[in-house]
């Protein structure tokens, strides 16, 4: 298939502005810290700054004693409860800097503040671990009891195909490569807020939070609380961007606060600062990857063996799931015969990593596109040609031995390599002696299994509800996170259904009003989550299209204009049944005949008659996921219902005298299957391109004896609008329908392969290559870090 | 979260009243955009602080303007106010070109030129220009007011050498002997809303050879000031890119004898070197040279 432009829909497949967009861009829209009921009261937290510590005792009387202070509570007042991750909601034992040892309700934010720093706690320090060596090594600091070598061990898997052994003996060339990345922070605009409130009737507890995934973050206050989750509603607000970022922290400060509201009968808040979300909040996983793959003379890769190893710090914050992405994907897509790979994560007394826009694939394709530009170094052969011998095509195998079919990946590199004249500039910019400013052109593919795949179960529900004036209500556990949900699922509902896309609202996640259908994450919503708001949008418009025979519902002059079209000698109308649904479409905000469309019915006329005659008008629908099955020890077999692929290509250029690293432009290609809305997905990808960007040369979250250096942007630097490179999107489709009418997943994939392109322009800039992310001013210059 | 007790004088001379009367508890305001960080940080160097003094609503202490030969500046001028001066773009680019460089527009809408010199940040972007012109600042107290040069107002970083009463109210520098050329290269991690990891600002008068230079290195030295030795090394010669070389090394090897060797010296002597090279180049006219 080609780019975007040769499928046909009516709603779907269309630029539309964003259901959301105007209020966001205007500053008229609210967020939860800009909620405020009446006698509310501020929550704050007492964090030790410790490392690795017990709380010897802990004394709030002083806090306490305050006057305009409700509550402090410690560990001693709440149940000994955790976190699906082992993090408690307060602690007695201190694993990183960012635990929490207290939580204070008082009048004001000053009161919060002056109460907290009243709590006398004494801690006994403990011996600690602060990189994966050290947590490694024999006899040293257990994280966690159950982990008493602190390899997370629910977090390690294996691929296993073919012959390692074998494979290497049959290749000509053999490298070996180690790589490196760094903590990263989501950095989204909106640190994490919530508000508490519990029902003064029954005690039901309702907290208003910038939550990613409400009904996740539901489940930690059911069980802070220890309540039945009927008892518990979570109503999410409009959020300020999370990445993968408001999972964990955002459900600890919801409890933490829903605690609070419980001791306190009020109301209370609690906004962190930027500093506070830099402490709780997950960080991409930093790993180490070390490589071997060897190939023949000829370019076919014939073997691959990877040690893959990440830091999750102090918490298993989501590496179990994760690792197992990492696992599937940690051949790249590529045809390789002999695979033999081990991911794990290792505990150590740091941040703790978790989710963030990849989920492991930024740093994988760090390493393994790198590993691919020099291995065909080596073997002399262009890269380009030798992505094209070995990627992926229809019929080949996975590194877990699932065939791909609808594959574009070869079509994909070839359009843009040709389209940046790519290898000629690759060969031209090997040679600038002499030169200060030296230019560098890198490419990496992007290569992900959509949706969650046998990590998780990737099912979903949505509801559909006609109003009385064609207007149309939509629902789903998927949130809108700012990528544009919201949106796309209106989309694809106005597709289903028929009518206009200014029709539909879609009413955002309210957990009394809607169902789980999973976290929203893995970029699996547009492309396997509103698979179940496509159907009920169908099964919608088949009940409307029997309500319009049952009721009658067209006039009869326009039946007759049709009977004087086709009379024929003996007057009747041959062929046309106004009872025969299969005859009858809703199109465009109209009931019609599918032959005489000019005998047609506004849509509003049809739910307005529907209603008094008291026909459904609503439908919910449930897409159960494909059951997909995988060998435990070998983690052979299908891994995801399908894959995306794309291709990045960067251009640098290297002061070569300070080691600035200038992204000039990108080129960012992507197979989404089919189109949703290429406003939205143009707008994916630029955001992708930047964050990508901000991986390969700028940020990283260094961490000191459990310390970190950065925790506001004064010192945390991302790309600002005048770094951004200038940008170039393919979008291409294809025939694979697996996905909501075909689209596949974008979020992810959109900044997955900057870094590595990053890297690889670099490279081809400076003629050495900097291993170790980010490519930043020290690294380039001095090919090391500098501390 | 601490508290503070809000001061706002209307003359210069109530301004060091407040500031005898509240000594070491006083901080002032001049813009904020230190300051206020600081504060929202409980930044340690604000323990003590309980009063604040603000001078942005003091009319008299911004202003811009040119006496005969001498150029003046208040002390509350906005950055914004430098970058958009007619005068100083005239006389002062480099001054001009570095305040730019500061943080984003709403930074420099707020910040102000006196806060950038008395926040004395070794990173401050200002300053450096400033003190390749031989810039001087007049401070008031209430004995009155007495004239320094601007390098021998900062103590240490983050500290003035004044007394307890007495605060900077304007800058001024002789315009450059005609035909003196300046110029001002900053490295920054990222292209704007970067504090400097290196800067540099140098003047050069310059025909057949070097007449005059002043070279001024910024983020390397706890306070900002010349490199004496490397002016004079210029002096009375023809300049050529060995020599601009050979005066690069000369502030590089100064790095190392007053600071020493640290982890970031391998990064930063080299470096240093290629930005003093390139301030001279620019100050030559000598640009294509920067980007080959």
């Amino acid at each position: 298939m080609p780019l975007y432009g040769s499928k046909k829909f009516n709603a779907i497949n269309k630029h539309t502005p964003r259901l959301d967009g105007y209020a966001k861009a205007q500053g008229k829209a609210n967020y939860a810290a800009d909620l405020s009921l009446p006698h509310m009261l501020y929550g704050g937290m007492l964090r030790s700054g410790y490392a690795s510590a017990k709380i010897v005792s802990i004394n709030k009387e002083k806090a306490e004693a305050i006057k305009g202070v409700h509550a402090v509570l410690t560990h001693l007042d709440i149940p000994k409860i955790k976190t699906w991750s082992n993090y408690m909601y307060i602690t007695d034992q201190v694993r990183y800097i960012g635990d929490v040892v207290a939580i204070v309700a008082a009048e004001s934010k000053e009161l919060v503040d002056e109460a907290l720093a009243a709590i006398e706690v004494e801690y006994e320090e403990l011996p600690a671990v602060y990189t994966v060596e050290e947590a490694l090594q024999e006899g040293a600091h257990s994280v966690h009891e159950h982990y008493p070598n602190n390899v997370f061990t629910d977090s390690e898997y294996d691929v296993i195909k073919g012959d390692i052994e074998s494979g290497f003996e049959e290749a000509d060339v053999i490298i070996e490569r180690e790589y490196e990345t760094q903590y990263v922070e989501h950095s989204y605009i909106e640190p994490e807020a919530c508000l508490a409130v519990e029902d003064a009737n029954d005690g039901e507890m309702t907290v208003y939070a910038s939550a990613q995934s409400p009904f996740f973050t539901r489940r930690y206050i059911a069980d802070a609380l220890q309540v039945p989750i009927k008892d518990v509603r979570l109503v999410q607000q409009t959020i300020g961007g999370t990445f993968g970022g408001k999972e964990e922290a955002i459900g600890l400060i919801s409890a933490r606060a829903a605690l609070l509201a419980k001791a306190t009968k009020r109301p209370v808040k609690i906004v962190m600062t930027r500093q506070e979300s830099f402490y709780e909040s997950a960080k991409r996983h930093p790993f180490k990857f070390n490589y071997k793959i060897g190939a023949k003379k000829t370019g076919e890769i014939t073997a691959i063996d990877g040690k893959l190893v990440c830091n999750s710090g102090a918490y298993n914050n989501q590496t179990q799931f994760m690792n197992w992405r990492a696992s599937v994907h940690s051949a790249g897509p590529y045809v390789i015969p002999n695979v033999k790979t081990k991911t794990y994560g290792v505990f150590t007394n740091n941040i703790h990593s978790g989710a963030f826009r990849g989920y492991s694939s930024p740093q994988l394709i760090f390493a393994q596109e790198q590993l691919m530009d020099e291995l065909a170094d080596e073997l002399g052969i262009d890269p380009v040609e030798f992505r094209l011998i070995n990627c992926l095509k229809d019929g080949t195998l996975t590194a877990t031995s699932q065939e791909v079919n609808n594959v574009i990946l070869d079509e994909i590199i070839e359009y843009s390599t040709k389209q940046t004249d790519y290898s000629r500039k690759r060969n031209e910019y090997k040679s600038q002696e002499g030169k200060v400013i030296k230019k560098g052109i890198g490419m990496a593919l992007a290569y992900r299994g959509c949706g969650f795949g046998a990590e998780s179960v990737d099912s979903s529900g949505s509801m559909i509800i006609a109003n009385e004036d064609g207007t149309v209500m939509i629902n789903s556990g998927l949130a809108e996170n700012g990528q544009g949900l919201k949106t796309a699922f209106a989309q694809v509902a106005a597709e289903g259904l028929g009518v206009p896309v200014d029709r539909i609202r879609f009413h955002g996640s309210d957990t009394h009003m809607t169902t789980d259908s999973g976290m929203t994450v893995a970029s699996r919503s547009t492309a396997i989550g509103a698979r179940s708001m496509r159907t009920a949008a169908e099964k919608l418009k088949q009940v409307m299209i029997k309500n319009a025979i049952e009721l009658s519902i067209f006039p009869t002059d326009s039946l007759n204009s049709i009977k004087e079209l086709r009379a024929t000698p003996h007057g009747s109308v041959k062929g046309i049944t106004m009872a025969d649904i299969d005859q009858i479409d809703i199109v465009d905000g109209y009931v019609v005949h599918k032959v005489y469309s000019q005998i047609r019915v506004p849509f509003e006329d049809l739910c307005v008659s529907s209603l008094w005659a008291g026909k459904q008008m609503a439908v919910y629908d449930w897409v159960e996921a494909e059951k997909l099955v995988q060998d435990h020890h070998t983690g052979q077999g299908k891994a995801f219902p399908n894959y995306s692929y794309g291709c990045v290509i960067a251009e640098v250029e290297v002061d070569t005298e300070t080691g600035y690293v200038d992204v000039v432009e990108v080129t960012s290609s992507h197979d989404v299957g089919t189109v949703i809305n290429p406003s939205l997905a143009a707008g994916q990808i630029y955001g992708g391109i930047v964050m990508g960007q901000g991986f390969g040369v700028l940020e990283e979250v260094e961490t000191h004896k459990g310390q970190i250096r950065q925790h506001n942007f004064d010192n945390y630097l991302m790309p600002t609008s005048v770094d951004r490179p200038k940008m170039n999107i393919n979008l291409f489709e294809c025939d694979d329908d697996t996905g909501t009418y075909g689209a596949k997943s974008l979020g992810e994939p959109a900044t997955e392969a900057v870094a590595a392109a990053i890297a690889n322009a670099v490279a081809n800039a400076t003629g050495s290559r900097v291993r170790q992310n980010p490519a930043d001013l020290e690294k380039v210059l001095l090919g090391r870090k500098l501390r | 979260m601490f508290t503070y007790d809000y001061h706002r004088p209307k003359s210069k001379e109530e301004v060091c009243e407040l500031l005898d009367q509240y000594g070491s508890s006083a901080k002032l305001l001049a813009g904020g955009t230190d300051l206020i960080v600081q504060m929202f940080e409980q930044s340690p160097r604000l323990k003590d602080i309980a009063h604040v003094i603000d001078l942005t609503h003091i009319e008299e202490l911004r202003f811009i303007k040119e006496e005969d030969d001498i150029v003046r500046i208040g002390a509350t001028t906005t950055h914004t106010d430098v970058v958009e001066s007619s005068i100083l773009q005239e006389f002062a680019h480099s001054l001009c070109d570095a305040t730019f460089l500061i943080g984003s527009p709403k930074i420099r809408n707020t910040g102000t030129i006196g806060g950038n010199i008395a926040n004395a940040s070794p990173a401050a972007d200002s300053v450096i220009p400033l003190v390749a012109f031989n810039a001087r600042v007049k401070i008031l107290g209430l004995k009155g007011e007495r004239d320094e040069l601007l390098v021998d107002i900062i103590e240490k970083p983050y500290l003035l050498c004044t007394d307890k009463d007495e605060y900077i109210t304007e800058i001024y520098f002789k315009k450059l002997p005609e035909n003196t050329k300046q110029s001002f290269v900053k490295l920054g991690r990222r292209k704007a809303m970067a504090i400097s990891r290196l800067t540099v600002g140098v003047t050069v008068l310059c025909d057949e050879v070097i007449k005059g230079a002043t070279i001024v290195p910024g983020c390397i030295f706890p306070v900002p000031k010349r490199i004496t030795k490397a002016e004079e090394f210029l002096i009375g010669k023809k300049p050529t890119v060995e020599l601009i070389e050979e005066a690069a090394e000369i502030v590089s090897e100064t790095m190392i004898e007053d600071t020493g060797r640290r982890w970031s010296t391998p990064y930063k002597q080299p470096v240093i070197q290629t930005l003093v090279k390139r301030a001279l180049y620019e100050a030559l006219g000598w640009n294509e040279k920067v980007k080959s």
